[in-house]
């Protein structure tokens, strides 16, 4: 496994963990209280904290669990490319919900909680996406 | 030139004269009514925008496509040409989409938050044509 693949499963990681968490809290806080007495900004910017850290520390011991392997070559550079344009497609799709959310007027935190959402689901998709090339050589 | 150009140039040239059309009339409405720029009614101009230009651009395509029957449409250039210029702008559009995430936590008004992913989706575009047209005319570097 080359360490640009261990970069992908640590981010992969720290998003599922934190944006997870994230939004099993929300969804337990939807089920008892109205969408808009939600106190949900404080949570978020903490969530997006964890995850940088939680990366950063993923990162860390991927690249310490690397020594020795080989470096990133031609095909983590397609798969990567690949990736990333399927990803940022998906992206566009997904963030037209808060974009069409602001244009019907509805509140700040379904606009935030859906650009969030798009965040989370692209970042995992992308994840998803390379771990499925690197298996199968799909993408490369 | 070959149609996957043609429709780059196309969609570039829509693309701006929609931009453009959009701030001319939310400029206007705001001098006009002498209000500022979160007061002004932005929905109904974004919408027509983002729907009249993709509508203005799926026609433009369908006819460079038409007029190219019977020809090669695509080759192996156009193929990596794409492949090479896919990601350009993605970078930029996940940026510009992080900071109106951290608008609305700001509690930044609609207007801007709507605005900053509006913009930065046209200019992630115009960034992906501009590569895309660049390499057919300069070719990729090696």
């Amino acid at each position: 496994m080359t360490i640009t693949e261990r970069y992908q499963w640590a981010y992969g990681f720290a998003v599922l963990l934190t944006s997870g968490a994230y939004f099993v809290w929300l969804g337990l806080r939807l089920a008892e209280q109205p969408a808009d007495s939600i106190e949900y900004v404080t949570p978020l910017l903490w969530t997006l904290l964890a995850s940088f850290i939680v990366h950063s520390f993923g990162r860390g011991f991927a690249a310490h669990a690397a020594r020795g392997d080989s470096g990133s070559d031609e095909r983590d550079r397609a798969i990567n490319q690949r990736a990333d344009a399927l990803s940022f497609f998906v992206f566009s799709v997904l963030a037209a919900a808060p974009l069409v959310l602001g244009l019907m007027g509805e509140s700040a935190f379904w606009i935030t909680n859906s650009l969030f959402l798009a965040y989370s689901l692209t970042a995992v998709i992308g994840v998803g996406l390379r771990a499925w090339s690197y298996r199968t050589g799909a993408l490369a | 030139m070959t149609v996957t150009e043609r429709t780059t140039i196309a969609g570039t040239i829509l693309g701006l004269v929609v931009f453009i059309a959009y701030w001319v009339v939310i400029i206007t409405r705001a001098v006009t009514d002498d209000v500022p720029f979160v007061d002004v009614e932005w929905q109904g101009p974004m919408l027509a925008a983002i729907l009249v230009g993709g509508g203005l651009y799926a026609v433009s395509y369908g006819i460079i496509w038409w007029r190219a029957r019977g020809t090669r449409r695509t080759d192996e250039r156009d193929f990596e040409i794409e492949r090479y210029a896919e990601t350009a702008g993605a970078g930029l559009a996940g940026l510009g989409s992080l900071a109106a995430l951290i608008m609305l936590t700001l509690d930044v008004d609609t207007f801007w938050v709507a605005t900053t992913l509006f913009m930065v989706g046209y200019l992630a575009s115009l960034v992906n044509s501009g590569v895309t047209i660049a390499a057919y005319r300069q070719g990729m570097p090696s």
